[in-house]
């Protein structure tokens, strides 16, 4: 039987199957989109309920669960941006310098990587994280957003050229690294 | 810049693993929906036996409960406990409590939606799986509205005051005080020893033990940013051996902050 058809009948394993196939790269996905652990926490708690309700609009013959998945992050992910904006609430850049979510990026580097992308239109920085950082195919990116693989294309290439400017500085140390 | 070294500056920024408390939250979640759902609610049970004539008498009947019940707290406000929420309330909790049993099983007690006013938690709705657990808890609320509708005619004025500035978490049928309201917000929640500080559903939480009782040990998870409001609730009964078993747990599985509508919401 169909993993989502059985959670919804009830059968926790086929509920904790789902999870433990998809959570992690939904996880990161809403990490990178809204720059909190707690925030990505609520996400994906948020997104599992959300497949399980009746009035859920998921629909196997349309699309995978993952790409279903996906989307669901993604508009959750843009609802608290949203909210947080509208609020005046402080966005993942200002979080990014004092949550302890920031202790765990690693080097300096990792910061200002994770600004410039975070500092990227909300469009773009979607596709990158979903294409880059997920290997995500452009064709299911597309699906996730619902554009046509053109716009997919044309967005992740203005994100690159972006980054590469935004980073500039930082490329030369890479190489004395290496 | 290349597009190799754009990738490898990317890659430089990694996303932290998930807590770990995430799996349980989401099967926490995903029981209390399905409880939800095989749970139609105290009223579906003591109608479904009834032909329509009398569900429609029951029906009435509830209605003018109902209304004596919101007459009784417009003429006293301390009683809005399940009847009438005030006009702004800043965020709904719902939660979910467990019973632990001593043969190993557990099942959901109670679901609940509450907030906390000045300290104190106020239930906005409590649903029960079982019907005799319902009826229980019917008959609980019915009880604790009777006791505030007589407390102020068999205490002191000074003992009633103390009593409404008490502050009280709730874990269904079990309720704790955690003494003076004001004097736990000022404190920032914390009433007795800290033993950790945790983030539950994107709220800073501390953890404390107030000392209630040598042969059972409470720990409430508050949150100072939702008024104190104990996000997560444990009891754990001490055992011959020093040990503790789990009794009872209350777990928010969902927080809604500025809920525009106390009706939408539900």
């Amino acid at each position: 039987m169909d993993l989502v058809k059985a959670a919804r009948k009830g059968r926790d394993s086929a509920f904790l199957q789902l999870f433990d196939e998809h959570h992690l790269p939904l996880f990161r996905f809403a990490y990178r989109l809204t720059g909190s652990v707690a925030d990505a926490e609520d996400i994906v708690q948020e997104c599992f309920l959300t497949l399980l309700r009746p009035e859920c609009s998921y629909d196997p013959g349309r699309t995978s669960v993952r790409t279903y998945l996906f989307g669901v992050v993604r508009n959750q992910s843009l609802k608290r941006r949203r909210r947080d904006d509208s609020t005046g609430e402080e966005g993942p850049d200002a979080k990014d310098h004092r949550s302890p979510e920031s202790e765990a990026l690693r080097t300096e580097l990792a910061e200002v990587v994770a600004r410039a992308v975070m500092r990227l239109p909300e469009t773009q920085r979607e596709v990158l994280i979903l294409a880059h950082y997920e290997q995500m195919p452009l064709a299911e990116i597309a699906r996730v957003m619902a554009l046509d693989l053109g716009a997919v294309k044309s967005r992740l290439q203005r994100a690159r050229v972006s980054l590469k400017e935004a980073l500039a500085a930082f490329a030369p140390g890479l190489e004395r690294r290496g | 810049m290349n597009e190799t070294e754009l990738d490898e500056l990317l890659d430089t920024w990694t996303a932290p693993p998930p807590p770990a408390s995430l799996r349980e939250s989401v099967q926490v979640g995903y029981a209390a929906d399905r409880e939800r759902k095989k749970s139609p609610g105290v009223l579906h049970w003591i109608t479904a036996f009834m032909p329509s004539a009398r569900k429609s008498l029951v029906a009435a009947a509830i209605l003018a409960v109902g209304a004596l019940f919101l007459v009784v707290t417009l003429a006293i406000p301390q009683t809005h406990r399940l009847i009438s929420p005030p006009v702004r309330i800043p965020y709904i909790v719902d939660s979910e409590v467990v019973r632990y049993r001593d043969d190993g099983t557990s099942s959901v007690e109670v679901s609940l939606g509450s907030y906390n006013n000045n300290g104190r938690e106020t239930i906005l709705y409590e649903i029960s799986p079982s019907f005799l657990t319902g009826i229980r808890l019917a008959l609980n609320e019915v009880g604790l509205v009777v006791g505030r509708l007589t407390l102020p005619f068999v205490v002191s004025p000074e003992l009633l005051k103390k009593a409404e500035s008490t502050a009280f978490v709730s874990a269904g049928f079990e309720q704790y005080r955690c003494g003076n309201a004001a004097a736990l917000l000022d404190a920032g929640c914390v009433d007795g020893p800290v033993i950790s500080h945790e983030t539950i559903l994107g709220h800073p939480t501390v953890a404390v033990q107030p000392n209630f009782s040598d042969s059972q040990r409470v720990t409430l998870w508050m949150a100072p940013d939702l008024g104190c409001f104990a996000l997560r609730i444990t009891r754990e009964e001490k055992r011959p051996d020093g040990t503790f078993r789990l009794v009872i747990r209350k777990q928010a599985i969902k927080v809604t902050l500025n809920p525009s509508s106390y009706a939408r919401h539900r």
